[in-house]
């Protein structure tokens, strides 16, 4: 495990997250759950030869291939105006999920940053969770789902 | 106190980059500004908070454009941006969404945003240091890291909205032209 990953698992020790080292790999598993009781997977990964850290949250639903351009438009909506990272798409399988991330090159590696990486992810995730589902699960416009979320809940 | 802004305009000094602090940020329909070269400009999103906005410019191998560091003071967080030279038409919107949304997947620092209302795009790196120094590598890293990517994906883009190319066709281009 890299210097930047030793920090990560450092930060999810003192912040009383459940973590696993992947053996052979530089990621961390661990799963978060929100108010609201949903839950879902998060990795972080460092890219050595870059010195970055990314921090992914999953969506627990792929969006089946019916759904995908109407998510392309959601996610795009949604990731309009957010300050801190994005949500993503692998459009091969449907597969969602939000992304911070950080170049640590030439760069002290502190908990703070860290922490401030993972919880600006979860807070995004958080807040479209809903909206997501509702996306995957029924035939709405993008547009008033996220106008629905967006008046609702305060932006991170 | 703007400190983040601050670092910015000391970074843009030593670097040797023309600047400009907005005191008020230009709406987005209005075109006028010293760049040259043709607007969107760029709207913050929050008018509820302290924010700082400074505008510069970059010419790459692609073309010119726009781009903005924004601070939310509050927030302790620093946003870059670099503005796509145009509007995306709403005729091929969805395309450029598609385009977008491939090209983000692979993408480790930063992202592709679009306005899906006014087809507005531009690419994004930020930061959040609450809490935290900010230095001057990391400022360089977040300016380069945006200006360089939109560089590369700037032409794809293009061809998506002009050119009728597929979106997945234009985005495995750029990304087969990295791994080379």
């Amino acid at each position: 495990m890299g210097n930047i990953l030793e920090t990560a698992a450092r930060f999810f020790e003192q912040d009383g997250w459940q973590f696993e080292k992947i053996p052979n790999r530089p990621l961390i598993h661990t799963t978060y759950e929100s108010v609201d009781h949903h839950c879902w997977e998060c990795y972080a990964q460092e890219r050595q030869d870059f010195q970055q850290l990314i921090f992914y949250s999953i969506f627990p639903l792929k969006a089946p291939p019916v759904t995908r351009y109407r998510l392309v438009e959601f996610l795009t909506r949604a990731n309009f105006g957010m300050f801190i990272g994005n949500f993503e798409m692998d459009m091969s399988d449907g597969e969602i999920r939000y992304k911070t991330s950080m170049d640590f090159e030439d760069q002290q590696v502190t908990t703070g940053l860290i922490h401030n990486l993972v919880y600006n992810n979860v807070s995004a995730m958080e807040r479209y969770y809903s909206g997501i589902q509702k996306m995957i699960q029924e035939d709405l416009p993008p547009k008033d789902v996220i106008s629905e979320i967006e008046k609702d809940t305060p932006p991170v | 106190m703007s400190k983040l802004i601050d670092e910015v305009l000391r970074f843009f000094e030593n670097d040797r980059w023309r600047y400009q602090p907005l005191n008020s940020a230009p709406r987005r329909a209005k075109t006028t500004n010293n760049s040259g070269a043709g607007e969107p400009s760029f709207t913050p999103h929050r008018f509820d908070e302290e924010t700082s906005i400074v505008q510069t410019w970059f010419s790459g191998n692609s073309g010119q454009w726009n781009c903005f560091a924004q601070e939310r003071v509050d927030a302790s967080q620093l946003i870059f941006y670099s503005i796509f030279p145009v509007n995306v038409p709403p005729e091929t919107r969805h395309a450029a969404a598609e385009f977008i949304t491939r090209a983000n997947y692979a993408m480790n620092i930063g992202n592709f945003e679009m306005d899906y209302d006014d087809g507005h795009v531009r690419f994004k790196t930020s930061i959040d240091v609450k809490g935290e120094l900010i230095t001057e590598t990391m400022i360089r890293q977040l300016i380069y890291l945006n200006v360089l990517t939109m560089d590369r994906y700037l032409p794809g883009l293009m061809r998506v909205i002009y050119g009728g190319i597929l979106p997945s066709e234009a985005v495995a281009e750029i990304e087969n032209s990295l791994v080379e």
